[in-house]
């Protein structure tokens, strides 16, 4: 029987869509419910990062560094400060180390958490939100309690942290780290064999590994194709070496899979805080740097694993006290890139589950 | 107990008496009660609506470990009527482009179509506008209009996604109004009749209820009851994160707000109906037969919901798959087995 | 691989056009001229020995008597890292687009077209990317860029 067809028609998907997740625009070609083809339309929250970079002194740039990834902020910071040391040949204590660990993995499992939540709200579960945010509200809290912020941190400095820990943070992150491990179990209850959750997922989305790796897809994505790639196990930056922890991967690259490496990444970031917790020395906390931080001429291109994946920062030093040129290379730019090929041909309704799986943030995309 | 039991028909009498002292022809008087009858239904229909937002929204936050509405009132009890003046003093847009009959047409029809149903749902022990001797087909045939009203309001709208929702909502609509006239038609066998009234008395005590006598056909009915009113997991037409809000997306104001009242009063008269059907109606020991009646409904209402906020929301093919795949033959072995054994 | 094995091959497969730079981090890094960009890149990607299947970054400099452009190659089988760097002309600057070698270039040349105003030949997406559709004010990474509201820093 020759197949029904139906004339095509084209949709604008966002800017202002609830799925959408930030500001993006897709432009659909549907044949009734079904995509024939995808354009994504990005660049609704371009803020020239890179262009103001040029204009401001590395450290009045490490705020901007926040606004990247606003969900991951602490990542951000620590890519870019990571960078500088690297450049300079400072190293930073160890007792920093140890905190920057700590709130990178908070921050890590913060982050997760509000892809959960809005991941379950995008496939129509609208109770999980709520419980992946009232755990991301202790954390939010633990920040707080460090440097003030509750988003946008500028925490990390070169040669350390801002602030050092206040006396009560430790007992109150020991008690988080205690009581997330059965907080995964719940959202697991709810989500993780649900036949009308495993019928949305399974299968739905795959995105081949040879392909992720084409589009540069990097992080949970590509570890949910079955390749085991962290740069915290191959590449060990910071103190990752010194931490007992595994990576998750998948096995069919479908968006269940995706869900199931964030889910137990979570619970390995938690591992890592507990460690680091018990682990921290005391000592200085920030090394002194000049206020007028000049690092020596050169170039250098420094990758950390973020939330999201692969964040590079490639900066050209002059010498002087401006960076001449900073490339932000995030994870969201290369991963959103991959969507069009996979979600060709699909329905409107596993789009939707497809993006929410990806952990795309905008802001990261647009830079 | 008495008393309450007798309230309505007391009331009833009492303005009967009224009315033959002042000598007003019989005639009249029926008029008056037939409309007096109707804005009660009307009322109760809207309260009803408004009790159901609140209750969802306290229900859905206790759910979620938060407390919901809590500033206004009581529990925030006062929130509904506050947003109710809202939503009627907000501004009415209609679309350039929108079709403006049918997009006026659309909220009415919806509406009139949920009320419509009321007149033949046995609401407690002689509280029943008409006992129509088909009544379930009766309201079986008039919930159909729904489907139509979506399909003029997404029409209408001249909205993809509107469009999109409404065709969502009248393939789901109709594909699943197919086994729940089956789950039904069981009870109708067993029953031997099409009233309701006569329905209810068949169940007069609790092991004669027709829950017992029809369990499948009974989930067979909630099942496709939530799919009828568009409720999570079946909640397809207006899937917020897929089509915004579907059909209603181009409404504003007090239409939108009619839109939001018939899928309230929808949801009580599913339930209400599930309720005569299958939990034996008012039958109940001690209390009224209408606190009976409407202590169930809202258990099967609370269900309903509860289903909401636990579940994600299914694809279309695969709603489609399962009303005409797993639902439909379900629902004729159910008939087949009520066949044989009746 | 090591560094050392990784200039041999490289310098031994192209012996001329390339030049030997500094990147850190991402060492090795060769300058490349951009005539022989795609054979480099279709070497890089496919050769046995090297395998660079990752396209991790691709940068452009302005460096204000001429433009670069850089791509960071990363290989996930033999774990090792090289930068290219390529030089291009101030005037009417041109290079090849490596999409076919690696997809993930597609994106990132749109946004350095874009930015920079740097040509892709046979690019099969040469649309802009981030900024707005009617954007006319010339291409705002150049460092000679100036933009209605843009306000350059005093020097200190």
């Amino acid at each position: 029987m020759k197949a029904l067809k139906t004339e095509e028609f084209e949709v604008n998907m966002g800017p202002h869509h609830p799925s959408t997740h930030g500001v993006c625009k897709f432009v659909l070609t549907m044949d009734g419910e079904q995509i024939i083809d995808l354009v994504p339309h990005i660049g609704f929250l371009h803020r020239a990062l890179e262009k103001i970079a040029e204009n401001r002194t590395y450290l009045q740039y490490i705020p901007f560094t926040d606004r990247i990834d606003y969900v991951s902020s602490m990542f951000c910071n620590y890519g870019f400060v990571l960078t500088l040391e690297k450049l300079a040949k400072i190293e930073a204590p160890e007792r920093a180390e140890y905190i920057r660990v700590i709130v990178m993995e908070l921050n890590r499992i913060a982050s997760h958490l509000i892809w959960l939540g809005t991941f379950a709200l995008d496939i129509g579960a609208l109770t999980p939100f709520l419980y992946a945010f009232r755990e991301r509200e202790r954390i939010m809290d633990l920040f707080e309690m460090i440097c003030g912020q509750r988003m946008t941190f500028n925490y990390i400095r070169v040669g350390g942290v801002s602030k050092d820990l206040p006396p009560e943070f430790i007992p109150k992150a020991k008690e988080f780290t205690r009581i997330f491990e059965p907080k995964v179990d719940e959202y697991e209850n709810i989500l993780t064999q649900n036949p009308i959750f495993l019928e949305r997922a399974k299968g739905v989305g795959v995105l081949p590994r040879k392909l992720a790796i084409d589009y540069s897809v990097t992080g949970p994505n590509l570890r949910a194709t079955g390749f085991k790639w962290d740069l915290r196990k191959e590449e060990p930056y910071s103190i990752y070496d010194r931490f007992d922890f595994d990576i998750p991967f998948g096995a069919n690259s479908d968006t269940w899979d995706r869900y199931m490496v964030r889910i137990r990444e979570m619970r390995e970031a938690n591992r890592i805080v507990k460690q680091a917790l018990e682990q921290i020395p005391e000592g200085d906390f920030k090394k002194r740097v000049p206020v007028l931080f000049k690092p020596p001429a050169g170039e250098i291109y420094t990758r950390i694993e973020s939330t999201r994946g692969e964040m590079g920062f490639y900066i050209i030093s002059d010498g002087t006290t401006k960076p001449y040129r900073v490339k932000l290379r995030t994870a969201s730019f290369s991963n959103l890139a991959a969507l069009p090929e996979i979600a060709r041909g699909c329905l409107i309704a596993d789009l939707v589950a497809i993006f929410a799986s990806f952990d795309v943030i905008m802001p990261d995309v647009d830079r | 107990m008495f008393e309450l039991e007798r309230l309505f028909k007391a009331v009833y009498i009492w303005l009967e008496g009224i009315s033959n002292s002042l000598g007003i022809p019989h005639f009249w008087f029926d008029l008056f009660t037939m409309l007096l009858i109707a804005v009660i239904v009307l009322a109760v229909m809207s309260v009803g609506a408004m009790f159901l937002v609140w209750w969802e929204r306290k229900i859905s936050a206790h759910f979620q470990q938060r407390f919901g509405p809590m500033r206004t009132g009581w529990h925030g009890w006062l929130q509904l009527p506050i947003d109710g003046i809202k939503l009627i003093t907000k501004e009415d847009t209609t679309p350039a482009l929108a079709d403006k009959l049918p997009f006026l047409i659309a909220p009415i029809v919806i509406f009139v179509a949920s009320f419509l149903a009321f007149v033949c749902l046995p609401f407690g022990r002689g509280l029943i506008v008409r006992d129509l001797n088909i009544g379930i087909l009766y309201i079986l045939a008039v919930t159909t209009f729904t489907v139509i009203s979506i399909l003029m309001a997404g029409w209408a709208s001249n909205n993809k996604y509107s469009l999109l929702g409404g065709f969502r909502s009248a393939a789901q609509i109709i594909s699943y109004e197919v086994p729940l006239t089956l789950s039904v038609l069981g009870v109708v066998i067993l029953t031997q009749s099409l009233s309701m009234v006569k329905i209810v008395s068949s169940q007069q005590h609790i092991w004669n209820w027709n829950i017992w006598k029809q369990p499948l056909g009974f989930l067979i009915y909630l099942t496709a009851a939530v799919a009828e009113v568009n409720r999570t997991p079946f909640d397809i037409p207006e899937a917020e994160q897929e089509l915004v809000a579907g059909y209603n997306i181009e409404y504003s104001g007090m239409k939108w707000a009619m839109f939001f009242f018939a899928e309230y009063t929808n949801l009580i008269l599913v339930c209400g109906v599930a309720t005569t059907l299958f939990l034996g109606g008012w039958n109940g020991p001690l209390l009224p037969s209408w606190i009976w009646f409407l202590g169930k409904t809202l258990f099967l209402i609370w269900v309903v919901m509860w289903f909401r906020w636990t579940f994600p929301r299914v694809r279309v093919d695969q709603l489609m798959g399962f009303g005409w795949k797993f639902l439909l033959p379900l629902a004729f072995l159910n008939l087949i087995l009520t066949g044989l054994f009746a | 691989m090591n560094e050392e094995e990784i200039k041999k091959v490289f310098t031994e497969k192209f012996p001329e056009k390339i030049e030997e730079k500094e990147v850190f981090d991402f060492s090795p890094a060769f300058q490349v001229d951009k005539s022989i960009i795609l054979d480099v890149c279709k070497f890089l990607k496919e050769s046995e020995a090297l395998c660079f299947d990752l396209l991790s970054c691709m940068v452009g400099v302005d460096r204000e008597d001429s433009f670069e452009v850089i791509y960071c190659l990363f290989s996930f089988d033999k774990k090792h890292k090289l930068t290219l760097k390529v030089p291009l002309p101030r005037e009417n600057p041109e290079i090849e687009s490596v999409t076919p070698m690696w997809k993930a270039a597609n994106w990132h040349e749109r946004e350095i077209a874009e930015l920079f105003g740097i040509k892709f030949l046979n690019h099969p997406d040469p649309r802009g990317i981030l900024l707005p559709e009617d954007w006319d004010e010339g291409y705002p990474m150049r460092r000679n860029w100036q933009g209605k509201d843009f306000i350059k820093r005093p020097d200190k």
